[in-house]
């Protein structure tokens, strides 16, 4: 989301003066004092938020059954939060845990005007539409605005492949999550969101499913969570536990150790309409010195309740790994929450969320096979951080940091060239003939070459996340390398192995690229647009979802849209955020759904080149011969199509 | 700013002026009639009175939701 500039933020519209709400004068809104002339005077007394703190008085008026119920909603209220946090209080501090709360937690909060008509507070404001009321929150400016780096990375497929609901039904949030949940009262006192009897749940469409014709459903239903076989795999985010720098600026922290998702038993017994026993549950970022800051010895009751909490992901297939085969679950220990999953200070607290090996489903003796091929898999094309640290050094081993300038100078892999992918010359310009496309071949190897680069070495390359590594990667291979290789879990895979990092900068020694330029691994608009409609040949677009529907587009695209017959699988389908490839077969056997194999053309595409690289390396690693990136992508389609 | 700047005597806004009155004669106005609107649909003169305010954010923040 786009930050807005000071002045879209408050524009208004001509034409939201002809709305029914543009009837009503701003200041039996907003206060203020339209009478007097000067910018100060006329906004004394002014109040931006009026349906935050004046419900009833800016909105209740008008909709007096609505604001009645949601003046106390869960956007407005965040009720739950006090009551997990006395569940866990010294109630003789609660005056000053509940300021904490207020402070901190309470941030997040919004009313009406905050879904209807303007981005909420913490979104940084600001009118959607020249302060026209919209009946329906726009996903983008609205609800993902907050609940993005989790939810709206799931269902737009930042993290993952997406939300079939979105991907294939155009479904945004308003549709599962309507008025009538949205604007329900949420009593203090409500144990959590999920007591709240106007949620959601997926059983409110998908109805009579233990009945139906599908025989998983009818074992399941019931006793496991839908989101337990539905859900993809991923890392769960970093979460909000707020800390502070060296600087004391406020950053939010968790332990890496903590991100997975899990498959847990029901602990909350009261939870209306759920018959579930087991639960995918993810790490809440809790410990008992979370106010420390604030109040000593504030969590005395720390162990009253879990902090492994029930969870919903909003990146929903039909079919995922978990459906594929009974055996990827059953049988499967480390999916389930154990107690060495448990860091020492929570161990009682999710006693009752910890499924014990009795209680992990047996492997099953007869299932269907999978029948996914991996012979063809190039292992050779990933290494671990074991492996380097032991290959690190030797005679034609080369490693190369692409994490960029500024990183690199604050800790690199000793030995490692900084190559920064963004300044180092790789592509022409924004703005230049031919922006975004990668230079000539002879002017590329050269460039290559004065970075202390050789095609017949073998160069490893790592980042933080992918995104840069499986760029050079193409570009390595596209020049005429001859063996290159990517770091898994790059950098914090390197930290989280135990490995050091160093400051000291690594002189590259210009030397010249050789090798041949790899014209197969690269496609033009004209190769595009000719095997569009070929049935050998697939274009991916590795774009996130919303970006291939057109719903948004790209700052520098002329405008918003995807290739004719390509096939969205957006690269957080192929590669997780921190940076570790999922495994060849649940790769393969996610493409095949797709119905991408490997005998198939296959040309990546997404808006500048990027994605689409990082996409290569992965069609490439998995054993696909023809594989072929489309240069400068949307951006450069946009311009001649 | 020229734009503001034809529009205002002094730092009065004329139009503000007529605006007032009017609400003073009438008692209310619709947000087609209030003054507020005077402003808040010129894109010229909000762009010349309006800074932008940068926050420091830690770089180790990672966002939140």
């Amino acid at each position: 989301m786009a930050q807005l500039e000071p002045t879209e933020k408050v524009l208004v519209a001509e034409d939201f003066l002809d709305t029914e709400h543009g009837q009503i004068g701003c200041e039996n809104c907003h206060g203020g004092n339209p009478a007097d002339k000067t910018k100060a005077g006329a906004h004394k007394g002014f109040d931006a938020h009026p349906s935050l703190n004046n419900p009833e008085g800016a909105c209740g008026e008008c909709h007096e059954d609505i604001v009645s119920t949601a003046k106390s909603s869960l956007h407005a209220t965040l009720s739950t939060f006090p009551t997990i946090l006395k569940t866990r209080s010294d109630m003789g501090k609660w005056h000053e845990i509940d300021e904490a709360r207020a402070g901190h937690c309470f941030a997040c909060h919004t009313s009406c005007g905050g879904c209807h008509v303007s981005r909420p507070k913490f979104a940084k404001k600001g009118f959607i539409d020249g302060h026209k009321f919209k009946k329906r929150s726009d996903p983008f400016n609205q609800c993902t605005a907050c609940h993005g780096s989790r939810v709206g990375n799931e269902y737009y497929g930042t993290r993952g492949q997406g939300d079939v609901h979105v991907a294939k039904y155009d479904m945004d949030c308003v549709s599962c999550h309507d008025a009538e949940e949205m604007h329900a009262e949420a009593p203090a006192g409500l144990p959590g969101r999920y007591h709240l009897k106007e949620m959601v749940d997926c059983e409110d469409c998908h109805q009579d499913l233990k009945y139906g014709s599908v025989r998983e459903h009818n074992l399941h239903i019931g006793k496991v969570q839908c989101q337990v076989c539905h859900s993809q795999t991923y890392v769960n985010c970093y979460s909000c536990h707020t800390g502070k720098d060296s600087e004391g600026l406020r950053y939010f922290q968790n332990q890496s150790e903590v991100e997975d998702l899990k498959i847990g038993l029901k602990y909350d017994k009261d939870e209306p309409n759920n018959s579930d026993e087991y639960i995918l549950v993810r790490h809440e970022p809790t410990d008992p010195e979370l106010f420390e800051f604030y109040v000593k010895d504030a969590f005395t009751n720390f162990d009253n309740t879990p902090n492994w909490k029930r969870t919903s992901p909003h990146n929903i297939q039909r079919k995922t790994w978990q459906t594929a085969n009974c055996n990827n679950c059953h049988g499967n220990r480390d999916l389930f929450l154990s107690e060495k999953d448990l860091l020492d200070y929570e161990k009682k607290a999710n006693a009752s969320v910890v499924v014990p090996d009795n209680k992990v489903p047996k492997k099953r003796k007869k299932v269907m096979p999978i029948n996914i091929d991996t012979a063809n898999v190039k292992t050779g094309m990933v290494v671990d951080a074991e492996w380097l640290h032991h290959n690190i050094g030797k005679k034609g081993v080369t490693v190369v940091d692409t994490t960029g300038t500024g990183s690199y100078d604050k800790g690199h892999i000793e030995g490692a060239i900084n190559l920064d992918i963004f300044k180092s010359g790789l592509r022409n310009p924004w703005g230049a003939d031919k922006q975004m496309q990668v230079i000539d071949g002879k002017s590329l190897q050269a460039l290559l070459g004065e970075h202390g680069l050789k095609a017949d070495d073998h160069i490893v390359v790592y980042d933080k996340n992918g995104r840069n590594a499986g760029f050079l990667l193409w570009i390595l291979e596209y020049a005429g390398a001859k063996n290159v290789s990517y770091l898994n879990g790059g950098l914090e895979g390197w930290h989280a192995a135990g490995y050091h990092t160093s400051k000291t900068a690594t002189k590259a020694k210009a030397t010249t690229f050789g090798g041949k330029i790899n014209s197969k691994f690269y496609a033009d608009n004209e190769f595009v647009k000719e095997n569009q409609d070929a049935n050998n040949v697939v274009i991916v677009d590795s774009r996130v979802i919303h970006q291939a529907k057109g719903l948004t587009k790209h700052g520098q695209a002329d405008r918003g849209g995807r290739i004719p017959g390509s096939v969205n699988l957006p690269l957080g389908s192929l590669i997780m955020d921190n940076g570790v490839l999922k495994s060849p077969e649940e790769l393969l056997w996610m493409l095949k759904k797709n119905g991408i194999t490997p005998d198939m053309t296959v040309v990546t595409t997404c808006n500048t080149g990027q994605l689409a690289a990082d996409a290569f390396f992965i069609f490439r690693y998995l054993g696909f011969e023809n594989v072929k990136v489309h240069d400068a992508s949307w951006v450069n389609w946009c311009e001649v199509n | 700013m020229k734009k503001w700047q034809s529009r205002c005597i002094g730092k009065a806004c004329v139009t503000v002026i007529s605006g007032g009155l009017l609400l003073g004669l009438t008692g209310g106005a619709f947000a087609g009639q209030s003054s507020c609107v005077t402003c808040h649909t010129d894109e010229d003169m909000l762009e010349d009175n309006l800074a932008v305010v940068k926050k420091k954010k830690s770089a180790m923040q990672s966002g939140a939701g």
